[in-house]
């Protein structure tokens, strides 16, 4: 394949995007051009009222910081600024993205404890509650919306009432569910809110953004431990002269103020959300056909990312399933979980049932193309892989 | 207006929101405006978004205020017709009110 050929992205991101969203790439912006820097003023205005805060210069609490990177850069923003010297954090950890942010708080020096539950459970406030009523010191406590690892949604707003009233600063990493589930920092208690541009809005990758409590954002200056992931001397440049402090990705920001237009035009998060939940019914409903078994309890599941585990027979090959796939124009994406042999497909990006559908037909054909029945394939796995 | 870029429904009520709420017409206030006389639920998204089309269109214009303690030391913005604006909404008003003159209204027999 050449990269002419636009596969399909069933991937927790960088996903499938618009052709509008690519066209809009298709210009050189000057970084301290007024037109340019405008785009970038609306974008941070519009990811503020995707999370239901109104503007800064509408009377609102919150502000927003564009970092350039992908979505762990803006995360280890966030965890090498905020938290004092002095501080201590508590990351609830129920997959590999939660213990990513306790490594990147050690590797700062940052005193660090977490709470561990298994990858296919919710954390709940009562655990949380527990656990900061047993600890001493913890300043500020990380969680993932939508733990990627499994795709298993945690209750975000329950455990940031248990936060806010242990008086402790929330950070609530949202990387694979802002823009389609919808969130309103206000009400989650929420503090510091981290997402990148390239999952749920359907932009392409090149920069994350950071939603602040402007109080929070404030007590920041002078803590962070680098300079480049400077949290609040990056948001003082933005409100200095409307620019980044380094080199922004011009071209995704292009994109990206365009996939926010069309999120607004889709009905906003929620409308994206009842998008996503169709591919997510049709994923399940046509994989369950075939044969496979969902990972995590269907009340514990968003319409993200489905962990599916591989079939019974020993001699089914991931890598063999995968390299097929993709050859048919569809590509998945492997585990990620410590106890047990999975893989993932995610229904996020420009996608619709239609394209679950021919995903679906691709994967029969992989699995059944030696003309054995698709239902007798994944037993006969080895034969056919 | 060019062809094509007739207002639609939700950028009128923002127009005429913003008449009413004159030298308020901040995005919050135009949200709450919309809201209470229409009882929809209206996202700030939605508004800024809108308010953005209406400025691209050259049928608003938003101005920053100087920023004062009150407003935690942040200009705010509110935003007026121009005059492309408000020969807008007189042309909607004329549309509307020449598609109902004669008409028995309001009309019975919907759904409630």
């Amino acid at each position: 394949m050449t990269m002419t050929g636009n596969k399909l992205l069933f991937t927790p991101g960088p996903l499938t995007t618009s052709a509008s969203v690519k066209a809009a790439m298709l210009y050189d912006a000057g970084s301290r051009d007024r037109e340019f820097l405008r785009t970038v003023s609306r974008i941070r205005e519009r990811l503020l009222a995707i999370g239901g805060a109104p503007s800064p210069h509408d009377g609102g609490d919150f502000e927003c910081v564009l970092m350039q990177g992908s979505g762990t850069f803006a995360i280890e923003s966030v965890i090498s600024s905020a938290i004092p010297r002095d501080g201590k954090l508590l990351v609830l950890v129920n997959g590999a993205y939660g213990r990513r942010i306790a490594q990147m708080a050690r590797v700062h020096g940052i005193e660090t404890e977490t709470l561990e539950i298994p990858e296919n459970c919710r954390i709940s406030p009562e655990a949380v509650a527990a656990r900061l009523a047993a600890s001493r010191g913890v300043t500020h406590v990380a969680v993932i919306h939508c733990e990627t690892t499994t795709g298993i949604l945690n209750p975000i707003e329950a455990i940031g009432e248990v936060v806010q009233a242990a008086g402790i600063a929330y950070i609530v990493d949202a990387m694979s569910s802002f823009g389609a589930i919808p969130v309103d920092l206000s009400a989650a208690r929420i503090d510091f809110l981290i997402s990148s541009a390239n999952k749920c809005i359907e932009g392409v990758p090149g920069f994350g953004f950071v939603l602040a409590r402007r109080a929070r954002l404030l007590e920041a200056k002078g803590r962070a431990r680098t300079l480049s992931l400077d949290l609040y001397a990056q948001w003082a440049g933005f409100e200095s002269d409307g620019q980044f402090r380094f080199t922004p990705p011009t071209h995704a920001l292009l994109a990206f103020h365009q996939a926010l237009l069309e999120l607004e035009a889709e009905g906003g998060p929620a409308g994206r959300a009842a998008r996503y939940a169709a591919n997510h019914a049709a994923l399940l409903r046509g994989m369950t056909e075939l044969g496979f078994t969902a990972y995590l309890a269907p009340d514990d599941q968003s319409c993200i990312i489905t962990t599916f585990r591989y079939p019974a027979n020993p001699q089914f090959r991931f890598e063999e399933f995968y390299t097929r796939l993709s050859d048919l124009g569809f590509l998945i994406y492997p585990g990620k979980l410590t106890a047990e042999p999975c893989f993932r497909i995610g229904t996020i990006g420009r996608l619709s049932p239609p394209d679950i559908e021919a995903l679906l037909s691709a994967i029969r054909q992989v699995l059944g193309d030696d003309g054995v029945p698709v239902q007798k394939a994944l037993d006969t796995l080895s034969h056919i892989l | 207006m060019a062809k094509g870029e007739s207002l639609g429904e939700f950028e009128y009520l923002i127009l005429l929101a913003i008449l009413r709420l004159d030298a308020d017409a901040y995005g919050m206030r135009v949200r709450r405006e919309i809201a209470e006389r229409t009882t929809r639920d209206v996202s700030i998204g939605a508004v800024y978004a809108t308010l953005d089309r209406l400025e691209a269109k050259g049928l608003v214009s938003g101005v920053l205020s100087d920023p004062t303690p009150q407003r935690g030391g942040r200009a705010k913005r509110s935003f007026h017709l121009t005059g492309a604006g408000i020969a807008a909404v007189n042309r909607a008003l004329r549309e509307s009110q020449s598609m109902l003159d004669g008409l028995a209204l309001p009309l019975h027999g919907g759904a409630q």
